[in-house]
């Protein structure tokens, strides 16, 4: 088990292509780093370049010690768990978890040791005689898992190993994972685009966008305090608001205008976002996470409301996720694009296109006793006290 | 209804025809051994003989010239054996090489490839036997052999099997379980490769076995022949079929029946390739359409 560092590691392609930016992260030995973004954000060429399947055009890359850049993948002593699992369909259970071993001529009685103790943990006992093809998608994932675990590898690297299984599975695959990593304490990288991998896997997470990264934090430190738009409107679902927002200072008290609300914050939230004062009278970007809003009819207390319509409203049993448009200017920036653009949101974009809308679009996660229905005038109860700011400019949390 | 019945009497009639012009010609061979040589004249050209005829004709077809026949054959398995042996151990490297490799002059190569297999072999024949001249390998086994060890489709075959049917991952997956570049090919890709091993045996070695331009051209010796040459000598020298050579067939014992049983056993060794190989055949057809 070993650190495994990127220092300005960087990837250009011969078309010229920047795929990846003096990319700077330190994976922490027995750390579960997951690298998440939207496709063509460079997670998985950054992946591909600590196994040794992309050459590294610029800056170190450390497994242990040892710089690896000049090194083969077989020589990196790394274990793989690749998107389509890339069993060898020719091989049986057995010898598909055991080819490493045998690559590296282990004694035959090590090998089937060591096999038995990798099917043992990954219930594959009855399945090591059988071949790949005979194997439903879950048992090809776990054969995958055991052909890495079975190495004891410096580290482990996995390209999105959950993504070509069905959700059920994915949330019980997830867990399994999770457990293995701990109980065996190998450092790992782990690639996703599904942020709620990210969130729920790793010890830290990295975001990327466009082959740089843009924080590395817990998951709980992203969520709740991202660094800019960009990890702000990824980490999270639904989506953090974003909205247009004017600071003012009225009656002595700090007020966000949104539209025709006002949302007056308290000395908490501001003491929360000291920066805040200085924007005074300037154009802001105002993040408000779902869960921050409510059904003002449900609220008790004195809270900061908006005024809206309801425009759709979705029943989860839990809680009630309820869309609504409020007379304010969404905030409209790149990375609201390039988010819009990653969940496949053509109605956004087709907006967007057409310049920034006059009502802004809104999702709330309400309490399920809500009684609001499509088409009525609703009031907002916000939670002042977790609000997010973003300087419009550089799209930088404040 | 009347209608529909004349349509399908038409079809059948029509499919009727073309079949029995396509087999006669296959059934009269088969049955030709069975007879005697005058007996092949005059008795129904679709009857059968006798097992005894044929055994006779066998007799006489191994005692020419001190079972010459026999050396043929042999010959002709040496020659196709090891052409295809080179063959295999070339062109599925080089297709492999071509597909999945990343090298200068890949597509250089790759199209060089294409254009000499669309090239008839005859139009080679001048040039090679001139190397062959130069090289002093004329009337040798090698000048058989070697021409044919370069089989320009087996390797455009291993090529597209490779370029389309071997998932990259899996030979990055072979890669970062410590194969260098041999093993990965001698574990992973190589194994997945069994049909398109067969598929390219069974064209390399049916392309060899029928082979007659070259081996014509370069060997004198008739006991160095292949069967191909053999039997157009066989058919040269026999009277009944060229009788320049005068005699009536008596001196050699050589008449039609054994002409044609000459040839039927001259298949049997292809067709027994054919057997074996098909079953890797038909799983190479299906290989890329199966999710793996």
């Amino acid at each position: 088990m070993a650190k495994v560092a990127f220092e300005a590691a960087s990837k250009v392609y011969g078309d010229g292509t920047r795929a990846l930016d003096k990319l700077d992260l330190v994976i922490e030995d027995g750390e579960f780093m997951v690298l998440v973004g939207p496709s063509g954000c460079g997670k998985t060429t950054a992946l591909r370049m600590a196994a040794g399947l992309e050459d590294i055009t610029d800056g170190v890359v450390r497994i242990g010690d040892r710089i690896v850049n000049g090194l083969s993948p077989k020589s990196r002593d790394i274990a793989m768990v690749f998107q389509s699992y890339a069993l060898y369909p020719h091989l049986t259970v057995y010898d598909n978890i055991a080819f490493a071993l045998k690559i590296k001529k282990v004694p035959k009685d090590d090998i089937r040791r060591r096999v038995e103790e990798a099917a043992r943990i990954l219930d594959l006992e009855a399945l090591l005689n059988k071949k790949p093809r005979a194997l439903s998608g879950g048992q090809r994932q776990r054969v995958a898992m055991g052909r890495a675990i079975v190495r004891q590898p410096q580290a482990f690297l996995m390209d999105e190993p959950l993504s070509n299984l069905d959700a059920k599975l994915r949330v019980k695959m997830r867990a399994d994972i999770k457990k293995i990593q701990t109980s065996l304490g190998v450092t790992t990288l782990y690639v996703t685009h599904d942020q709620v991998e990210a969130m729920t896997m790793g010890h830290r997470v990295a975001v990327m966008r466009k082959g740089e990264l843009q924080q590395v934090a817990a998951p709980e430190d992203l969520y709740h305090r991202p660094l800019n738009m960009f990890v702000g409107g990824f980490i999270g679902s639904p989506a953090m608001n974003m909205l247009e927002a004017r600071a003012e200072r009225q009656n002595g008290s700090f007020e966000i205008v949104v539209g025709e609300s006002r949302i007056v914050l308290g000395q908490d939230a501001l003491a929360a976002h000291p920066e805040l004062a200085a924007q005074e009278n300037r154009s802001i970007v105002l993040g408000i996470r779902p869960e921050s809003l409510e059904d003002a009819a449900l609220v008790e207390g004195d809270h900061p409301r908006l005024r809206g319509e309801v425009e759709l409203r979705e029943a989860l049993g839990s809680e009630m996720l309820v869309h609504f448009s409020i007379a304010a200017r969404p905030a409209v920036t790149d990375e609201v694009r390039e988010l819009a653009e990653d969940v496949g949101d053509d109605r956004a974009l087709e907006q967007l296109a057409e310049g920034v809308p006059a009502r802004a679009d809104l999702v709330g996660r309400f309490s399920p006793h809500t009684r609001v229905r499509e088409g009525d005038s609703i009031e907002v109860a916000v939670d002042a006290r977790a609000l997010h700011f973003f300087d419009h400019q550089s799209g930088l949390a404040i | 209804m009347g209608i529909r019945l004349l349509g399908l009497g038409a079809r059948t009639a029509l499919l009727l025809v073309f079949a029995i012009f396509f087999i006669a010609p296959v059934l009269w061979l088969i049955l030709a051994p069975t007879k005697s040589d005058n007996a092949l004249i005059t008795s129904s050209p679709f009857s059968f003989g006798s097992f005894h005829n044929v055994a006779q004709a066998w007799k006489h077809l191994d005692a020419y010239s001190d079972h010459l026949y026999r050396r043929w054959i042999a010959n002709t398995l040496i020659y196709s054996l090891s052409a295809t042996a080179i063959t295999l151990a070339i062109s599925i490297p080089a297709g492999y090489g071509l597909a999945l490799g990343k090298f200068w002059g890949r597509r250089l190569i790759l199209t060089v490839t294409l254009v000499v297999m669309i090239m008839p072999a005859a139009a080679l024949v001048l040039p090679i036997f001139l190397e062959l001249n130069a090289l002093h390998l004329i009337g040798s086994v090698f000048s058989v052999i070697l021409p044919f060890s370069f089989f320009p489709f087996g390797i455009y075959l291993a090529y597209i099997y490779y370029a389309t049917a071997i998932p990259s991952e899996l030979l990055d997956a072979a890669r970062v379980d410590g194969c260098g570049e041999w093993l990965t090919f001698r574990r992973v890709a190589l194994p997945l490769a069994k049909p398109i091993v067969a598929l390219v045996f069974f064209f390399s070695f049916v392309a060899n076995w029928n082979n007659f331009f070259l081996p014509y051209v370069v060997l004198a010796d008739s006991n160095q022949y292949p069967i191909t040459v053999g039997l157009s000598n066989l058919l040269a020298s026999t009277p009944s079929f060229n009788p320049a050579v005068g005699g009536g067939g008596q001196s050699v014992k050589i008449f039609k029946p054994e002409l044609a049983l000459a040839t039927l056993l001259a298949v049997i060794p292809v067709a027994i390739v054919f057997l074996v190989s098909q079953r890797a055949l038909v799983r190479g057809t299906l290989g890329g359409a199966v999710k793996q």
